[in-house]
């Protein structure tokens, strides 16, 4: 029979199991034990059993009875083993009840092989009475068969079912060793008529507990209700070979063959199958309820699914054991499809792999920076289904065992990908604004300062015109009396250079007379007085007051319908003139300057442009701020006030100039309307 | 020939000073005041060609004081000095009776001249006066000349 096991472990296959994990045991068994057995090979081992029985029955018929009956008997208690050991499983009856039942059916049927004609255990007992132990037998074993499967649903006090099956067999038992019970064979080996009405009426009642089994099918496991179907046949069949036996060795045979083979099924239903299929066993009621389970699951996994947050769990080696349906599509994956690949590996860019896996490794064996506190926060890029790295905020829980071992982890994360980029968008503007703000104060500052410049220049000039005009006056005195002097005593003063001092001092004098005036100037208010003005004419009239040195060489490109501009001419002539001495100071080895005159749609352009030393780029910003001069005597306020002049045009002075090239000047006036017909 | 009489008004002392010296040199008769209230009483007191006032004073503005001077025959020319031109200023003091205008610190040559300019034509006016008194005098002769005397 050793290898009837090894072919029912290979037809679970058979079955259809859907656990995975019974298939694993199954596989890893059949790997142990190598499956040879097919259905063709069953069959031929069934037939090599039976010719082996049959040719034992041809030696000696107690032999072969013996060991059909006990096969049967051995069944019978694997049954109530079985049952036994399961009865706290299942809230079933069923198996309960058989397992009982079948106890007792093996006692009696002990009973019957005992005591079987030919037997020496127990010599000088009636042979009848193992005819009536057999009948008895079959009766209690047909009608539990009939009973259980109404059973099934309900649950049952074991010591009812044992005091019950015990007072019916021992009342049974008492009956016929008594002699109360029915006769059943006649002294010549014949049926009695009790004999031959009970085996057709217990065929019936298998039959019959083929039909109860039915109505109760969907309880059952449907291979064990094909099984148990198979096997209640099986035993109608056998008292019905047995009821035509009269006598005939054939059916006799056939009988014990049947029952050989009903016994052999009842154990593949009960034993086999409660051993290898512990879960949706012999029962569907467990079935039932892991399938309620698996309804659970799934609901919770809809739960779980439903959450807009990506839940992965991973064991404790970090191979992912679930992901939600937020997670497959962050992760670009189907069901089931990321499961038991490795986490870190599969999913985070490759430069972070090793410090989070570090920090996954700590967590899962519990420790953390405050202990009992297994959970942990932080941010990780990983790789989504289009390989962009997007950032996740994850919450890390660890999950623990019944036994508090921790066994993996979940993590909960969110997407912050964008959350931050709003937030790195946020803190640009932040930043560009403060810039703004610190640039307007950096500005206003200047304003005040200016402000403030302006003010001590106008008291500073204001208190400076009497000294300088006295100076003026007794220079001028001093030159006068000098010139008036007889000449020996001019000789003298001449002698000493004196004339020449006077005419130093008047030099500086006059420059200080422009510093002031020039710093009273920028004080003032510029309120232009705008005329129609030929520029042309009033860029000649500004040349023509200037002394240009002759290595300069001046060009006017001033077109014809540009001659008249809405301008003050005495500020702008100012302008003229300061631009023009600019570009004249920045060539002092002479060059090309060139005025030149553009029209745009809104504005009039007028461009001096000088082939001097040029302007370095650090000084460009500076240059229109009053006080910044790069000349060895300069003030420094022409440029500014050029500027403040144009602006007051509500116009703009422009600045380009490369470094030995030249620089251009350029100031650009909205043209007012140009009146016509003048 | 009579020297032409100047009055400068300033209240910077070496102003003053400077001024009369300049002026005497090129043969004026110079006289100061350092206030508005002084100016008045040598104005009343004197005759003067030409005054030279600073258009900020201690005890009143230079075009106050324009106003409060007494008219003469001939017209005291008047000029003003001041530190920076303003327009509103110029225009105050021209309403008021300016004749000039000078910016201080002001040009030696250039103030000389304006001075020398004013004074020429204070003399045109007075010879052209003089003579078209001395026209309508000759006329009116003429006229009671040819007349015949009614008894």
């Amino acid at each position: 029979m050793t290898h009837s096991t090894q072919s029912t472990v290979s037809n679970l296959d058979v079955y259809g199991s859907v656990d995975q994990e019974l298939s694993q045991i199954v596989a890893e068994m059949s790997v142990k034990q190598p499956s040879f057995l097919s259905l063709r090979r069953y069959i031929v081992a069934a037939a090599l059993v039976f010719l082996g029985l049959y040719l034992t029955s041809l030696y000696s018929y107690q032999l072969f009875h013996a060991i059909a009956e006990i096969f049967g008997i051995v069944v019978a208690f694997a049954v109530f083993v079985v049952a036994w050991n399961c009865r706290r499983l299942t809230d079933s009856g069923y198996l309960l009840f058989i397992g009982i039942a079948f106890l007792f059916v093996g006692i009696t049927d002990l009973a019957h092989v005992l005591t079987y004609h030919g037997m020496i255990v127990f010599s000088g007992v009636n042979e009848n009475i193992a005819t009536q132990f057999y009948i008895a037998a079959r009766y209690v074993q047909s009608v539990s068969l009939l009973v259980a499967p109404l059973l099934v649903s309900r649950r049952l006090r074991i010591e009812f079912l044992f005091l019950g099956f015990a007072t019916v067999t021992s009342v049974l038992l008492t009956f016929i060793l008594l002699g109360f019970f029915p006769c059943g064979q006649f002294v010549d080996g014949t049926s009695t008529e009790f004999k031959a009405v009970s085996e057709y009426a217990i065929s019936l009642i298998f039959l019959a507990s083929i039909f109860t089994l039915l109505l109760k099918r969907k309880e059952f496991d449907s291979s064990v209700s094909q099984l148990l179907i198979a096997s209640s046949g099986l035993a109608a069949g056998s008292e019905l070979s047995s009821a035509l036996y009269v006598g005939t060795y054939f059916f006799n045979l056939v009988g014990h063959f049947l029952r050989v083979l009903m016994s052999y099924l009842f154990y593949k239903a009960l034993v086999e199958i409660s051993l290898f299929k512990p879960y949706d066993m012999v029962f569907r009621n467990l079935k039932l309820s892991e399938e309620k389970f698996k309804l659970e699951v799934d609901k919770a996994q809809n739960y779980l699914d439903t959450v807009d947050a990506v839940l992965i769990a991973l064991d404790v080696d970090g191979m992912i054991t679930f992901v939600n349906r937020r997670g497959r599509e962050l992760l670009g994956t189907r069901v089931g499809e990321a499961l038991g690949k490795d986490w870190f590996d599969t999913y985070l860019p490759s430069e972070i792999q090793k410090d989070v896996k570090r920090r996954f490794q700590s967590l899962v064996k519990g420790r953390t920076a405050i202990p009992d506190l297994l959970f942990d926060r932080y941010e990780t890029s990983i790789r989504d289904a289009n390989g962009v790295e997007r950032l996740i905020a994850w919450h890390n829980t660890v999950l623990k065992d019944e036994d508090g071992h921790i066994i993996g982890m979940l993590s909960s994360g969110s997407d912050v990908t964008e959350r931050k980029s709003v937030e790195r968008d946020t803190t640009r503007y932040t930043q560009l604004l403060e810039e703004l703000v610190a640039e307007r104060t950096r500005k206003l500052r200047q304003a005040e300062r200016l402000a403030a410049i302006g003010e001590l220049a106008s008291m500073v000039g204001h208190d400076l015109r009497n000294p300088l005009q006295v100076i003026f006056t007794q220079l001028y005195l001093a030159k006068e009396y000098i010139s008036a002097m007889p000449d020996a005593e001019r000789a003298v003063l001449e002698k000493v250079g004196l004339a020449k001092m006077w005419e130093s001092l008047g030099k500086q004098v006059e420059y200080m007379n422009k510093v002031v005036s020039d710093l009273q100037d920028y004080a003032r208010p510029i309120e232009p007085k705008t005329v129609e003005v030929n520029l042309r004419d009033l860029v000649v009239d500004t040349l023509s007051s200037m002394t240009i040195p002759p290595n300069i060489k001046v060009s006017l490109m001033i077109d014809e319908k540009f001659h008249r501009v809405i301008i003050d001419p005495a500020l702008m002539k100012r302008v003229f003139t300061n631009l023009i001495s600019n570009g004249v100071q920045a060539m002092p080895d002479g060059g090309q300057l060139t005025v030149k005159a553009s029209w745009a749609a809104e504005t009039a352009s007028i461009d001096f442009k000088d082939t001097g030393v040029g302007i370095p780029e650090e000084n460009l910003d500076k240059l229109s701020q009053p006080l910044f001069t790069t000349k060895a005597k300069g003030q420094g306020l022409g440029l500014a006030v050029c500027r403040r002049i144009v602006e007051a045009h509500g116009g703009i002075i422009k600045v380009e100039s490369k470094v030995k090239e030249g620089s251009t000047f350029t100031i650009k006036l909205p043209h007012e309307r140009r009146k016509e017909g003048k | 020939m009579e020297k032409k009489r100047i009055l400068v008004v300033d209240d910077d002392e070496e102003v003053c000073n400077s001024f009369k010296q300049l002026l005497e040199l090129r043969g004026y008769s110079v006289d100061v005041a350092k206030t508005g209230r002084e100016a008045i009483e040598k104005s009343n007191a004197n005759f003067y060609n030409l005054a030279l006032l600073d258009i900020r004073l201690p005890d009143m503005d230079g075009t106050e004081l324009l106003t409060k001077m007494r008219d003469t025959i001939p017209k005291m020319v008047k000029i003003m000095v001041t530190g920076y031109p303003a327009l509103d200023n110029v225009k105050d003091a021209i309403n008021k009776g300016a004749n000039g205008y000078i910016v201080k610190p002001a040009e030696i040559d250039e103030l000389l001249r304006t001075v020398k300019e004013h004074l020429d034509r204070q003399d045109e006016e007075r010879k052209y006066s003089e003579k078209k008194v001395a026209e309508f005098i000759e006329s009116r002769y003429r006229e009671d000349e040819t007349k015949p005397t009614k008894n």
